[in-house]
């Protein structure tokens, strides 16, 4: 599959040429089921005539059914296009195709979506992690370029790891979410699943900017991390030793040659630890649902949507919502209205945002000695479908990626190998709030390294 | 047994702004329904809020008018609740921490004493949609969704309807004076609700209250009042004090004059309040602060400068000064030359007389530099006072300016001293043996002289010099 | 903490949802596991921490008051609602 890179030096003649045979590999690879288009059989979803880039399902694009995965939104035509859908557009790139997701991005697996599940293009029996699963499998499977999802709780970072493409979260902020249906509105961010870590950059610049129509979009002016990588610096990188110990064998065996690879490309390699992970989990889990628990509110039937037929309001709104969601989502929606109601609210969600202090302020402290953080994406590889059926368990296995969101810091998922069945590993490198030059220059050292 | 009354006051204002306070849809009255909506207050997915720079301004010059701490910092929170007019399924507003805390606003007595009324906050939030019901369905229209809201709740101060009617004049003349709010009752930019409960005079303890809502005119406002402490009085009388009395919201009928149950609504909604994690706390910058501390006159104030430096009495002035376009009309007069005393007269019982089937003051035919014109005339002599009256009619139906109508209707009075002493000597000559009586002591034949005179004038004689002359000749 | 079926009754109706019969011991007995589990930052000392409600700083941003409609979203949206007439939005009444 060309790169973006190259793609983006086309001529615009064979532009058209590109889109059509993408056409054709998508329809052929239809299994995958990376796109909702191949799992609802209808043909992939155009904007604009640019070079092609899959869009998860929760992005806003005008025109097309955007449903966010879930059955409550069938019927909903996006009237406006998000900030990173406009800025593609200005640089020759175009929306092409919905990426399947686990539903309003509450999972990692992609089995939540009301569409059916997508396959791992590395074994099909596994899954492709969630909840940007459809993105991911796009690219890895090759039937994209490069894919947008979106990250909440490292929902672009573990796809990427278990598919075996690069995934990347930036700084809160850097990237607007105007435009992506809301999760968790403190912790969502959208960033690029691409085939290499310079593609990830380029894509990154051009979605990358203030908004002034999110007031949580960081007011800086952008600089461009693209033109100025530089794979041969030397940083000092932080490996987080308690975490290593906790993944499984081969996931650990194939860190630790990353970390030699790093020390042999000349980086200095130190080795520190976190709090117990369980605590960062806990965090994100009444964060997330709390805010989510209100970002859902507005998915009532009146307005837009799937809309239950009811003679009375009250009815109407619970079997639209009842209905409309899918079992995850439901849960969620309620764990977030617990934390949130009197006599729970100080004791749940007020001793969360102080725990997030802290683990932000942790990472804080780590910075001061390293520019960069080391640490697997994900304890194992890519699980069987339907093995974690239990909520918890399956909420545990984000252990290494939530505290970035927390933190509200940048991270990259890069592959670093494969297990004994063949399916991939990613290491992940951590930066500094609004230092993605560090990033990536550091992720294109580790890459090149393993090349 | 003697009960005293306790009432506090939550007005919601709409503060007019040209756009929605988290979007840029104009804001609207009676347009076609879902024309001013966009992706944000049509709770679409994906949609942000962005705080309108000019609702902060209006709440600091608020706040500053009330005398209250504006905060530097305040946080908006989400308030969940699940409504079809409201889109998102949460109102954006704000809680633990309000842009304007702690303020206090004055009421007026006809008696001239005042009293304090203690404001506990002022906060900013969004409005709600409309809905109208018609049959088994109801009509969601989003156009008013997103209306940036001041809601100011008072301390519960009041003790009387009538304080509490006090209290919303003086509070909507405050809005109107900053122009900060149409604070239109009809059109639904001025809501009131009022919190009302009883107790055993000399106790402090608060029992409970009732929320009486769908009040929309001051008249209103004052009858629910007394409707319903006279329910809670007779059901404390009764013995039925706990069930009749609950806490709860009740609408006013103003059919039937009595307040009914709202019961089935959910009274006691749990609203999850926490901070909209889409928005930043609002944080004024100092120079915005400074610049819209600096408020223009407010009714006190202006009510207090009147009576100083025009010399008109404390009532007067606070007629005066009730509305902004009341004391506008009257400085506009002074500023034309008119005289204070006469100013307040023509002002506030001609002309107010005059405006009827739906003219007010601002859509009078006769505007203030017109009636300066007439007081002045008055005051020179040109016309008297009771023909005053007659231009002022023949004014407000034709357009046509004030010497042109005293000429037309010739009332120009006479105040030359020689013809009017003619008049006199004339009428002297006719009745002497009249002249005779009166010197001899029969003073009330004065008025008979003066009446003389008068007739003889045709009515066009200056009162106050026939009075001085006819004095002078009869006691010579 | 545990989850009964009152309070997830009561939390049903906050959040306008309704689990079925079959699924509720199971939605009862997950989000039990759920919030025993997140019980745990209990374990850590947080008193003397902030609150940390965004990762960003500084004040929301104010917004110019200058009025911007685009007609073509609530066209949009009104031809693919549920239910609409005449451009407004049509939901059935509250039935107490």
């Amino acid at each position: 599959m060309i790169t973006l890179k190259e793609a983006l030096k086309l001529p615009k003649e064979e532009i058209s040429n590109l889109r059509a045979d993408l056409k054709r590999v998508i329809q052929e690879k239809k299994n995958i089921g990376a796109y909702v288009e191949q799992l609802t059989c209808k043909p992939i979803s155009e904007y604009g005539e640019g070079i092609p880039v899959a869009i998860k399902d929760n992005i806003q694009v005008t025109g097309w059914e955007v449903t966010s995965g879930s059955n409550i939104l069938q019927g909903y035509i996006a009237p406006y296009n998000a900030t990173v859908i406009d800025n593609i557009l200005k640089n020759g790139l175009a929306p092409f195709g919905r990426t399947n997701m686990d539903e309003f991005a509450m999972g990692s697996s992609t089995e939540s979506s009301f569409y059916g599940k997508t396959l791992n293009p590395h074994n099909l029996k596994c899954v492709p992690g969630g909840s940007s699963g459809g993105s991911a499998a796009a690219v890895a499977g090759g039937m994209a370029i490069a894919a947008l999802g979106s990250d909440t709780g490292g929902s672009i970072r573990q796809p990427a790891a278990f598919c075996g493409c690069v995934g990347m979260k930036p700084t809160y902020g850097k990237v607007s979410r105007y435009g992506l249906g809301a999760y968790s509105s403190s912790l969502d961010q959208i960033g690029p699943i691409t085939q290499n870590v310079e593609d990830a950059a380029i894509l990154y610049d051009i979605i990358a900017g203030h908004e002034c129509r999110d007031s949580t979009s960081a007011n800086i002016v952008h600089v461009k991390v693209g033109e100025s990588l530089n794979p041969d610096r030397k940083m000092t990188i932080a490996v987080i030793e308690n975490y290593l110990e906790d993944a499984s064998l081969e996931v650990k065996a194939k860190m630790i040659d990353a970390i030699k690879v790093l020390e042999k490309e000349g980086h200095k390699i130190i080795y520190r630890n976190f709090i117990n992970s369980k605590y960062d989990i806990a965090t994100y889990y009444v964060i997330a649902t709390a805010e989510a628990s209100a970002n859902l509110s507005r998915y009532d039937g009146v307005r837009y949507g799937n809309r239950a037929p009811s003679d009375n309001l009250k009815e109407m709104f619970r079997k639209s919502r009842s209905d409309g969601f899918g079992e995850e989502v439901k849960r969620r929606i309620l764990l977030g209205t617990f934390v949130l109601s009197s006599g729970y609210y100080d004791a749940y969600y007020i001793k969360a945002q102080k725990a997030r202090h802290f683990i932000k302020a942790q990472y804080e402290e780590i910075f001061k000695e390293a520019e960069l953080i080391f640490m697997p994406v994900t304890p194992t590889t890519a699980f069987e479908f339907g093995s974690k059926s239990d909520p918890l368990e399956m909420y545990l296995s984000d252990i290494y990626t939530i505290s970035l969101n927390l933190a509200g810091l940048p991270g990259i998922s890069v592959p670093i190998g494969k297990d004994s069945k063949g399916l991939p590993i990613g290491g992940q490198l951590i930066s500094k709030a609004y230092a993605e030059q560090d990033l990536f220059d550091g992720a294109m050292s580790l890459e090149r390294a393993l090349r | 047994m003697q009960f005293e009354v306790v009432i506090g006051l939550e007005v919601h204002a709409q503060l007019n702004t040209k756009t929605k306070i988290f979007c840029s849809c104009p804001t609207s009255f009676g347009h076609e329904p879902n024309t001013n909506v966009c992706s944000v207050c049509l709770g679409l997915p994906g949609a942000l809020p962005v705080l309108n720079k000019e609702t902060v301004k209006k709440s600091i010059a608020f706040g500053t008018a009330i005398n209250a701490k504006v905060n530097k910092k305040s946080i908006f929170n989400r308030k969940n609740y699940f409504y079809p007019d409201l889109p998102k399924g949460y109102q954006i507003s704000q809680f633990e921490i309000p842009i304007v805390e702690g303020g206090e606003i004055y009421i007026d007595f006809e008696d001239g004493s005042k009293k304090r009324i203690g404001v506990t906050r002022a906060h900013l939030e969004e409005d709600a949609g409309k809905n109208i019901h018609h049959g088994s369905v109801s009509y969601v229209d989003l156009n008013r969704a997103g209306t940036p809201l001041l809601e100011i709740v008072s301390e519960p101060d009041m003790r009387s309807s009538e304080e509490a009617v006090l209290y919303l004049k003086k509070l909507h003349a405050i809005l109107r004076y900053l122009d900060i709010s149409d604070a239109n009752m009809q059109e639904g930019s001025f809501r009131c609700d009022a919190n009302v409960s009883i107790r055993p005079k000399g106790e402090t303890k608060l029992y409970t209250r009732a929320e009486i809502k769908n009040l929309n005119s001051f008249k209103f406002i004052q009858k629910a009042i007394d409707y319903e402490v006279e329910r809670q009085s007779n059901a404390w009388e009764d013995g039925v004090y706990e069930r009749d009395v609950v806490q709860e919201t009740r609408l006013y009928d103003t059919e039937k004059n009595e307040t009914r149950s709202m019961r089935g609504k959910e009274d006691s909604a749990e609203y999850r309040y926490f901070p909209d994690p889409d928005l930043l706390p609002v944080v004024i910058p100092d120079d915005m602060m400074s610049e819209c501390t600096k408020i223009p006159e407010l009714p006190d104030q202006k009510r207090d400068r009147f009576v100083s430096e025009h010399g008109i009495k404390e009532y007067d002035a606070n007629v005066i000064t009730s509305s902004v376009e009341m004391a506008r009309f009257y400085e506009a007069m002074i500023s034309a030359g008119a005289g204070a005393k006469m100013s307040v007269t023509w002002l506030t019982v001609e002309l107010q007389g005059r405006l009827v089937n739906g003219t007010n003051i601002v859509t009078s035919p006769v505007d203030a530099i017109k009636l300066a014109s007439l007081v002045k005339r008055i005051e020179d002599g040109t016309i008297s006072g009771k023909a005053g009256k007659d231009v002022l009619d023949y004014l407000m139906q034709n357009s046509i300016d004030v010497d042109e109508a005293i000429e037309k209707l010739g009332l120009k009075q006479v105040s030359d001293d020689g013809a009017i002493c003619a008049i006199i000597d004339e009428v002297i000559g006719a009745h002497g043996n009249k002249v005779v009586e009166y010197n001899a002591g029969k003073v009330q034949l004065f008025g008979f002289f003066v009446g003389q005179v008068m007739k003889q004038s045709k009515g066009s004689a200056n009162p106050n010099k026939v009075n001085d002359l006819l004095k002078q000749k009869l006691d010579s | 903490m545990k989850i009964d079926n009152a309070l997830l009754q009561k939390l049903e109706n906050l959040s306008s949802l309704k689990i079925s019969n079959e699924k509720r011991e199971d939605v009862i007995k997950q989000l039990s596991e759920i919030v025993e589990f997140v019980e745990n930052l209990g374990e850590m000392d947080l008193d003397n921490e902030e609150t940390t409600f965004t990762t960003i700083a500084g004040g929301t941003p104010l917004r110019e008051d200058i009025p911007n409609v685009n007609p073509n979203i609530i066209q949009t949206i009104l031809a693919n609602a549920p239910l609409s007439e005449n451009s407004f939005f049509v939901v059935p009444k509250i039935i107490e």
